[in-house]
């Protein structure tokens, strides 16, 4: 991910121009938003296939537990 | 000032008594905010006649005998990110800055229902996306125990008002610690109740699966108070959950010093040891041996790493982008600088990288509750360093520099309570050496807060930490 792929998605995906202000840090994030991503990658090479998004958490979870 | 430097708890029964009209109290409180106000900068917009006028009305409603509970009369400060009919909102932002809501949150509802008279709308880290509370529209807002440092954030000015006492109590939020931060950094107490536990209806959001909305005061029985006041189910916001709300000031004294005996509590000092500040180090210390004295068994948990740490963060950048997308097209330049960047790398996240996210989330709720089976509650320092200069462009974290703005350093360990939506209270611990406050944190299972505010309450009765006063309440 460089800061051009970046460029890309601001114009390309949500159709907005590129400021002055945005273009300078756009080396800085593809660097951040990169790492994150890959540890992202990383950690959910290990989730089980059946693991689901799941809601912060349901009622129904808690009233099973205290049961 | 004498009458603001008392508690909830010691002032309800004056007004209920008649011996205390809410006009005086509103009115020693409204001057108290003049007289701080230069110093700190706690407040937005203050409601003076608006406060005196409901301030009369409660004076009438108890003079004819229709005492509503312990909040009638009693002045509160809620942070600007609630929505107040005829009374602006601006988020801390110059892009809100004229913007009057003709609506109320929906705690606002209860609290005017409770009798509670609000005085004004506190100062902020702008849109609640920060921990400093340095503002660049409205000011930064300032620590009372040292006006040259942060108070913490985003519920900074929320702090400082109760810190000061230029409100009795101070609705915040908390997304990933800004209700806790800045109760530590500024000696006061606050709890992040557990998600859905109050309506964040009519707040004006930072992340939607991570915000909470809860109170700070001086205490924690004002603290347990606020919280029954404002807590329960509501119809309009999906989050919120119908379950019961009891009254948490009845769980302050139930078993005594009794109640620690037998109890277990979890403490996970691999995630912070290398990072944590030697003072702040210090006095957890003296807290986890408080609890052992006392009867509590405390035992190492494994979990969580702090590798994730920064995945975690994934699930708030996204959401506060998407919230923030139609103001960063239209009028990106009347942001703060730090907030802007912050904000705009949002858009960056792809949506498989955000439901990874959640699934980590799924993943960390087992792990929790697996860990609740063998433990009662879960203790650390509500922040790994004390308050630090307003403006300092980095500050030292485990030996490394770090942009506090940009990097997320006083949220490493109150964010796992937002993660996994369970309730954390922050309350004093001490001082550091130059003055500054010091919170630790205790977190409960989901809706037990009763058990964590029981265990606070005899922290806090134990130890004289409450009654120090920063030199601006002097």
């Amino acid at each position: 991910m460089d800061a051009n792929t970046l460029r890309c998605i601001t114009t390309g995906i949500y159709e907005r121009k590129i400021d002055p202000v945005l273009e300078a840090y756009l080396p800085q994030y593809a660097g951040e938003i990169s790492a994150v991503l890959n540890k992202m990658r990383d950690i959910s090479r290990e989730f089980s296939s059946d693991l689901e998004p799941g809601p912060v958490f349901s009622v129904q979870q808690i009233n099973d537990e205290r049961n | 000032m004498t009458l603001l430097r008392k508690t909830i708890q010691e002032l309800a029964p004056l007004i209920q008594s008649k011996w205390l009209s809410p006009v005086e109290l509103v009115q020693e409180c409204l001057e108290r905010i003049e007289e701080t106000e230069p110093a700190v900068n706690a407040y937005i917009t203050v409601l003076g006649e608006q406060a005196l006028r409901a301030a009369a009305q409660a004076e009438r409603e108890i003079m004819h005998g229709q005492y509503r509970g312990v909040l009638h009369g009693i002045p509160y400060s809620a942070k600007d990110l609630y929505c107040t009919k005829g009374i602006r909102t601006t988020a801390g932002s110059q892009i809100l800055s004229a913007h009057v809501p003709d609506y109320n949150a929906a705690v606002i509802d209860r609290l005017n229902q409770a009798g509670a008279i609000l005085v004004g709308k506190n100062n902020l880290h702008e849109f609640a996306y920060g921990t400093t509370s340095e503002n660049t529209y409205f000011g930064p807002c300032r620590n009372p125990w040292n006006t040259g440092m942060i108070p913490g954030g985003s519920s900074g000015g929320s702090a400082v008002s109760v810190s000061v006492s230029s409100s009795l109590f101070s609705l915040g939020t908390d997304t990933g610690g800004s209700i806790r931060i800045p109760a530590a950094l500024c000696g006061v107490t606050g709890i992040k109740p557990t998600y859905g536990r109050v309506s964040k209806r009519g707040v004006i959001p930072l992340s939607w699966s991570l915000d909470h909305a809860g109170p700070l005061a001086k205490s924690v029985w004002d603290t347990a108070a606020v919280l029954a006041g404002i807590a329960g189910y509501d119809p309009g916001d999906p989050t919120s959950a119908n379950l019961h709300v009891p009254d948490y000031t009845h769980f302050l004294e139930a078993e005594g010093q009794a109640a620690l005996k037998g109890m277990t509590i979890g403490i996970c000092p691999d995630y912070y040891s290398d990072i944590l500040h030697p003072e702040i180090d210090q006095a957890f210390r003296q807290v986890v041996r408080w609890f052992e004295d006392n009867g509590a068994r405390v035992r190492e948990i494994a979990y969580p790493s702090r590798e994730t740490f920064g995945v975690r963060s994934i699930v708030l950048m996204a959401e506060a982008y998407t919230y923030h997308a139609s103001y960063l097209e239209t009028c990106a330049e009347q942001y703060g600088s730090s907030v802007r960047r912050r904000l705009e790398k949002g858009q960056y996240i792809p949506a498989s990288a955000y439901i990874d996210a959640q699934r980590l989330r799924q993943q960390d709720q087992r792990e929790w509750a697996a860990i609740y089976r063998e433990i009662d509650l879960f203790i650390s320092p509500t922040t790994v360093v004390p308050a630090f200069p307003i403006g300092e462009s980095t500050i030292a974290v485990g030996g490394e520099a770090v942009d506090p703005r940009i990097q997320a350093t006083l949220t490493i360990i109150t964010s796992l309570a937002n993660f996994n939506g369970y309730p954390a209270i922050s309350l004093p611990c001490g001082l550091t050496a130059g003055r500054l406050p010091v919170g630790f944190q205790i977190q409960g299972r989901p809706f037990d807060e009763g058990r964590v505010f029981q265990a606070a309450y005899l922290y806090e009765q134990a130890h004289p930490h409450r009654s120090a006063v920063p030199p601006e309440s002097a």
